[in-house]
């Protein structure tokens, strides 16, 4: 099911739910952070997604049990945020937007440390630390000083530190800030190796919507504050496909049969866009061309993007925001 | 080798005969997990490696080794001269002692405070921490220990050689043990309050900045300039109230400190000048620690 107003529940029945938040708020003094969110995310690869200021890096403060909520109550994997705090942030990993690591330091002996801290022995730590980094493809770099790093470098060791101590759930925000385009696309894909075949859940925070799409399979949004969307991709995209026609002929006719049938219908010169609801659109489209006697030459079917479906229900509920 | 890791590896080692194939590949950890104790002595070692410069360029490791030869050094002096020109009954008093390493305890603090905190939050470590299974009490109840059990190392364990050499050096070192057994929980007791009073300013201080030489700078200056001006007010204002400038006097604290728990005057210190009673001087530990903690708490715990 697809969620576009303050709720939302899985799709997928075989993914039970890591985070369950309701009437979550959240105020800073007279600002509102977050508003009343209730949402249920799957054991999945979860986007976060929404524009700067919009609230994803409080919702993950508050997972984390960094930061309390105002009012409602979140829960991660079945258990409430602020009175297990330390059990739940032991299953966690947290790569954080900005700059987190000690300059003067090797990436290996930071990541090791993490691992330490996590509560993992000495030589579980640094064996941990040594894979990790090998996974995140600094094997060779590893007794380098981190001041030394490049960007992209520097995300890898992020990353490192958050997988060190295995945990079941990882939060990244904005994993690919600063990265060049290849190392951009490596990260990407490294995100999506987590998730795919090392089973940890991942919850990606960003307002790149080309990351999203990529990486996640569920997507949550958010925009002042609010709940303005969540599901699995997949069922998103399904539902936000167009039809694109060309036609020769009385188009004008074939369009009034067209709405006439209850579709939407738009465009001019003979090439028009369908709204798809559901698969009897092909029917409409059929009966309303024979009616109108017009040569169809194509038929596309084309799903729209995520910035596309992100627009539109961002812009709806900033319409709806507005005093009438 | 730990359990953990033998599985561990178990799981990635192939043997050949002659040798071995590590794999490396993603495992799921399936090894102990220590919790709490674990973060707390992860933190403690880490912030003892920063602070002492092990592991790091070797300009860091050039001002411990200098304080603690200064800290020690004296005290081998005091044994070894009488010790090698064969004096008898030789014997330095540790209160004596605790007046010198005041300036050193300082100067360590000044150095290793600011190592402890200033890095973690300019380089913005604190949520790596935080965000793990780790309280923001924790957090700072790992630092304190840290850095009182350095600001201890160098209290403690030159004013205990002293003791010891002491007791040696008598021709009836135990009959000298045994009469003197009391300073035993004295020194004990000192190091253990000068430990905590400079390691509570000196963190409190590091919290207020992320520049290391500012926290330094700051340090020293309410130790030394403090004190001066502290000095100043009370012999400007003749008045019985003005003792309470020598008790706000951070640098005087080390000298009142050991005139209570001696009950030896340090001549010259305004401290004894004064005329305090002694037992103020606990009190004003306790003030500067209090104060510093509620620093700590606002920089540190109150959270948003």
């Amino acid at each position: 099911m697809t969620a576009t107003a303050d709720s939302a529940t899985l799709t997928q029945s075989d993914n039970p739910t890591l985070i369950n938040a309701t009437s979550l708020s959240k105020h800073y003094g007279k600002t509102v952070a977050l508003d009343q969110i209730s949402v249920e995310l799957p054991h999945a690869s979860i986007g976060l997604l929404g524009p700067n200021g919009a609230g994803k890096s409080t919702f993950l403060k508050l997972m984390l049990g960094l930061s309390a909520q105002t009012s409602g109550d979140l829960m991660v994997f079945g258990r409430d945020v602020q009175e297990n705090p330390m059990e739940i942030r032991r299953r966690i990993g947290y790569m954080p937007e900005s700059d987190c690591l000690a300059m003067d330091t090797t990436a290996f002996d930071f990541v090791r440390h993490m691992g330490e801290v996590s509560g993992l022995p000495s030589n579980d730590a640094r064996l941990r630390a040594a894979d990790m980094l090998y996974l995140c493809g600094l094997d060779e770099e590893r007794y380098r000083m981190i001041r030394e790093f490049s960007t992209g470098m520097k995300q890898r060791v992020k990353l490192a530190q958050a997988l060190v101590h295995d945990p079941d759930l990882v939060f990244l925000d904005e994993p690919t800030n600063g990265l060049d385009p290849s190392g951009h696309d490596e990260m990407l894909t490294l995100i999506r190796r987590i998730h795919d075949e090392l089973g940890i859940a991942v919850v990606l925070s960003s307002h790149v919507l080309e990351d999203i799409e990529r990486v996640c399979d569920y997507v949550m949004m958010i925009d002042s504050g609010r709940l303005v969307g969540a599901g699995y991709l997949s069922d998103l995209m399904d539902t936000r496909q167009e039809i694109t026609l060309e036609l020769d002929g009385d188009v004008e006719s074939f369009s009034e049969g067209v709405r006439r049938r209850g579709f939407e219908v738009s465009g001019k010169n003979g090439m028009l866009t369908v709204v798809y609801q559901d698969d009897a659109v092909f029917d409409a489209i059929r009966d309303a061309a024979v009616d109108s006697g017009v040569a169809m030459r194509t038929l596309v079917t084309r799903r729209t993007s995520l910035e596309e479906f992100y627009i539109d229900v961002v812009e709806q509920h900033q319409a709806d925001q507005e005093p009438v | 080798m730990t359990g953990s890791t033998a599985e561990h590896q178990e799981d990635n080692v192939q043997s050949t005969g002659e040798g071995q194939v590590y794999r490396r590949k993603y495992n799921r950890y399936v090894g102990s997990r220590q919790g709490r104790a674990r973060s707390y002595g992860a933190v403690i070692f880490h912030s003892w490696r920063r602070a002492l410069g092990i592991r790091r360029k070797w300009t860091s490791k050039i001002l411990p080794i200098f304080l603690y030869v200064a800290a020690f050094v004296p005290v081998i002096g005091f044994i070894a001269v009488p010790a090698i020109i064969g004096v008898d009954g030789f014997e330095f008093e540790p209160y004596g002692l605790f007046s010198s390493l005041s300036l050193i305890l300082l100067v360590f603090a000044a150095a290793a405070s600011p190592e402890m905190l200033c890095d973690d939050r300019r380089e913005n470590v604190l949520p790596l921490y935080y965000s793990r299974g780790m309280t923001r009490w924790d957090y700072l109840a790992a630092k304190l220990i840290a850095l009182g059990s350095i600001m201890l190392s160098v209290s403690l364990l030159p004013a205990l050689l002293l003791f010891l050499g002491n007791t040696f050096l008598q021709d009836q070192p135990f009959s000298y043990l045994g009469s003197n057994l009391d300073q035993f929980p004295r020194i004990l007791a000192t190091a253990l309050l000068l430990s905590i009073f400079y390691a509570a300013i000196g963190l409190a201080v590091a919290s207020m900045t992320e520049r290391k030489g500012i926290a330094s700078a700051i340090l020293i200056g309410i130790f030394l300039a403090g004190t001066g001006i502290a000095e100043g007010l009370y012999q400007a204002i003749d008045s019985d109230w003005s003792q309470v400038f020598v008790l706000m006097a951070a640098g005087e604290i080390p000298e009142g400190l050991v005139q209570l728990i001696f009950g030896e005057n340090v001549s010259g210190s305004l401290a004894v000048r004064s005329g305090i009673e002694p037992i103020w001087f606990l009190a004003s530990i306790a003030g500067f620690v209090v104060l510093s903690a509620l620093l700590l708490y606002r920089r540190y715990l109150r959270e948003d």
